[in-house]
């Protein structure tokens, strides 16, 4: 506030010094010292030319949304004054403060050009500048003021009739809307961090030393500060705050508690259909349920994407689902979410895709069941955890790889055993294309070496073997990584310390088993050649 | 029907500017125009006014019957020598379905050879924009758009109007509480 004041007097003082200068070309305030002829044609110029019925309509009703919004008993009066005075005629206004900014656009071009009002002018800055105690200088400022934004128009009809087209705003503030880029989100990371300095070495060879020092600082995703896009549009003007905040509310996303409490403790507007389509909530510890389901009703309905990533007291309230429009649900770390809570996604959210639910230790088979036999267009499912493995079986994921459209399965650390790996590759084969399953220690040679060996996954591009220590003959991993790579299909085979020694002694022995191969090779052709070499110098002896 | 007609697009200044129809129908509006006037006419023009303009260009170009003149009443010629420049560069690719308005907001940032065409001061910056709306070239409008974004990008809300010569209509009490309420996006 203390800074639009202090713009508002450098106005004032360039509006003065301008005007000394009759300079018909600098901006906005100029316009009103010029001469009166200029002016009525600018007047006739607007009466002829008012905006298309579509825009004024659009302008107006946004702007009594917004005077909706300020409902503030110590705002009301200002606000009623402002519309009143929309109803007054010129010479009738009072002058307060207020009414400085109280001008609506749309509403004022029928303002007749009388001398009065041309005189308006030439007063409105400086007598608002100095609070001169002259009654009649004070009317005439107030009248100005409302003709001040009327004749701006004229004006802005070259310079920025763009920003009063609501269409055109939108699609500009929408450009600046790099929300996605801002979400607080796991860093993504090319492979796992390493287990071990050992381990690093075994993987990177050279390189581990340093790797391995990376890997024990911060694993995630630290927001940079940037600068502040969107929330500035906010104070420009009017039908820009509505825009603005219209986008702004399309995605919401938090880090920081405080900020999410600031949300929740705006005055409640009841909206007939909310435009919010992601709700991010990032490592939220201490919020409470009260506080989502609050927040709940204010933005559900059009809701795509919803996570709350380690928020352990939380879940998503059940007023989220409504409009059943969620197609990507992640919860990972929550200490609240259970198998109810599933049930009750499984039956209102059949088009959800993703569902991360890792490390959500209260979920058993019964949940991960009701999602099976609901959600039929599954593609990601995580249930990996660190303990409470049991909970989790062939019973579940058995119905999940039959029923759904599973490409990406996470099951690190739970009870599965062969034969849920043997029915995905069964039912969704040639699809699959991400498999984690570290810490499956019931799985072993008979499922994931046989189907590899066979190319039952032909387009896996990451595997996650972390101490599945059964596994011990890997040598159809070492082959199937190198007929990925040779049918330029990346591939990424995360394991142990165990796991990637029994890989590198598998790679050792095949290289050798190629090298044997080829040496025997060539030296059979040297001496096949040898022989034809031999033949040919006797052909020549012979000629 | 005949794809080998010549459009017309007359300017405000009356000014005209004679293009292949592929050209002209990057404009979905001179698009639907001209399907309208295919379908329903049997190109022998000789029914309304514009048929007297259309005769003047069709003399220029000694074919009567495959000019279709278009006029543009609220584009300046200027402005629209620079839209076509653009419509002659874009003829042969074709955009995304323009209709859907989500997908396309996501489009990756502006294309170079856009950005260069529209270095141009503000001024016919904010005249293509509403050439390109009127027109409705949408991938236009969005390369417009974004160049507008660009400018805002990291001013300050005084800035941003001092910049577009934009009138602050809010009282203080009202800033304060926009402050007030939308605190939570303050790193937005």
């Amino acid at each position: 506030m203390s800074s639009s004041t202090r713009n508002e007097r450098l106005e004032r003082l360039n509006v003065k010094r301008v005007r000394d200068k009759k300079n018909l070309d600098s901006p906005r305030p100029i316009k009103r010292s010029s001469s009166d002829t200029l002016r009525t044609r600018k007047y006739d110029y607007f009466k002829t030319l008012s905006p298309p019925p579509s825009i004024q309509r659009k302008t107006s009703r946004s702007f009594s949304n917004l005077f909706h919004r300020f409902k503030n008993p110590s705002r009301s009066s200002s606000c009623s004054k402002n519309q009143d005075l929309r109803l007054l005629t010129p010479s009738t206004v009072v002058s307060t403060p207020d009414s400085l900014f109280s001008c609506d656009n749309g509403d004022d071009y029928s303002t007749p050009t009388s001398p009065l009002a041309s005189k308006q002018f030439t007063f409105y800055y400086s007598d608002s500048a100095s609070s001169s105690s002259s009654s009649v200088n004070e009317e005439f400022s107030k009248l100005t003021l409302k003709n001040c934004v009327t004749t701006d128009p004229v004006k802005r009809s070259l310079s920025s009739r763009i920003f009063e087209i609501p269409e055109i705003l939108n699609l500009i503030l929408s450009c600046l809307d790099d929300s996605e880029s801002r979400i607080p989100r796991e860093k993504i990371k090319n492979r796992r961090k390493p287990l071990s300095l050992r381990h690093a070495k075994l993987v990177h060879g050279e390189k581990g030393d340093r790797i391995w020092r990376d890997s024990q600082e911060m694993g995630f995703f630290e927001p940079t500060v940037k600068e502040s896009n969107l929330y500035n549009c906010l104070f420009v003007n009017k039908l820009w705050y509505q825009s603005t905040l219209e986008i702004l509310e399309t995605r919401f996303y938090f880090a920081d508690e405080r900020k999410l409490r600031s949300l929740c403790e705006r005055p409640v507007i009841k909206k007939t259909n909310s435009q919010t389509n992601t709700l991010v909530l990032h490592k939220l510890f201490y919020t409470e349920q009260y506080v989502v389901d609050h927040l709940a009703q204010q933005i559900s309905g059009c809701l795509e994407w919803l996570e709350f990533y380690v928020c352990p007291r939380i879940v998503p309230s059940p007023t989220f689902f409504e409009g059943n429009k969620i197609q990507k649900l992640c919860i990972p770390g929550s200490a609240v979410v259970d198998d109810s809570f599933l049930k009750s996604v499984s039956k209102n959210l059949p088009n959800l895709k993703v569902l991360d639910i890792r490390a959500c230790e209260l979920v058993t088979d019964a949940g991960v069941y009701y999602i099976a036999h609901s959600c039929l267009n599954l593609e990601t499912l995580n249930v990996g955890r660190h303990s409470r493995g049991e909970l989790i079986t062939d019973a579940s994921i058995g119905p999940v790889v039959r029923n759904t459209k599973i490409t990406t399965l996470g099951v690190a650390g739970c009870n599965i055993t062969d034969r849920s790996l043997w029915q995905l590759c069964l039912n969704r084969g040639s699809q699959v294309k991400r498999l984690s399953l570290n810490n499956c220690r019931m799985l072993t040679d008979n499922s994931l070496c046989k189907i590899l060996h066979h190319d039952y996954f032909p387009n896996l591009t990451v595997l996650e073997i972390r101490n599945c220590l059964n596994l011990s003959n890997l040598r159809p991993v070492v082959l199937f990584k190198k007929r990925q790579i040779k049918k330029g299909i990346p591939v990424l085979v995360e394991g142990c310390e165990v796991i990637d020694h029994r890989l590198r002694e598998q790679e050792l022995q095949i290289d050798l088993e190629v090298s044997r191969k080829i040496i025997s090779d060539i030296s059979g052709w040297i001496n096949e050649s040898a022989d034809d070499d031999n033949d040919f110098q006797q052909l020549l002896r012979s000629r | 029907m005949s794809k080998e007609k010549k459009i017309v697009i007359v300017s405000s200044d009356n000014e005209k500017f004679t293009v292949d129809r592929k050209v002209a129908e990057k404009s979905i509006l001179i698009k639907n125009m001209l399907e309208d006037l295919l379908s329903n006419e049997d190109h022998n023009g000789d029914n309304d006014d514009d048929n007297e303009l259309l005769r003047d260009a069709a003399a220029v170009d000694n074919n009567d019957l495959d000019v279709i003149e278009i006029p543009t009443p609220n584009v300046r010629s200027t402005v629209l020598k620079l839209i076509i420049e653009w419509c002659e560069h874009y003829k042969d690719i074709s955009f995304p379905d323009e209709n859907q308005d989500e997908d396309s907001k996501k489009t990756p940032p502006i294309d170079e050879w856009d950005k260069n065409f529209l270095n141009v001061d503000q001024e016919m910056l904010y005249e293509i924009i509403l050439a390109a709306n009127y027109l409705n070239i949408r991938p236009l409008l969005y390369s417009g758009c974004k160049m507008v974004a660009e400018m805002i990008r990291g001013k300050s809300p005084e800035e941003i109007r001092k910049t577009f010569n934009i009138v602050n209509d809010f009282s203080p009490e009202e800033e304060a509480a926009i402050r007030r309420e939308n605190e939570w996006a303050e790193d937005r």
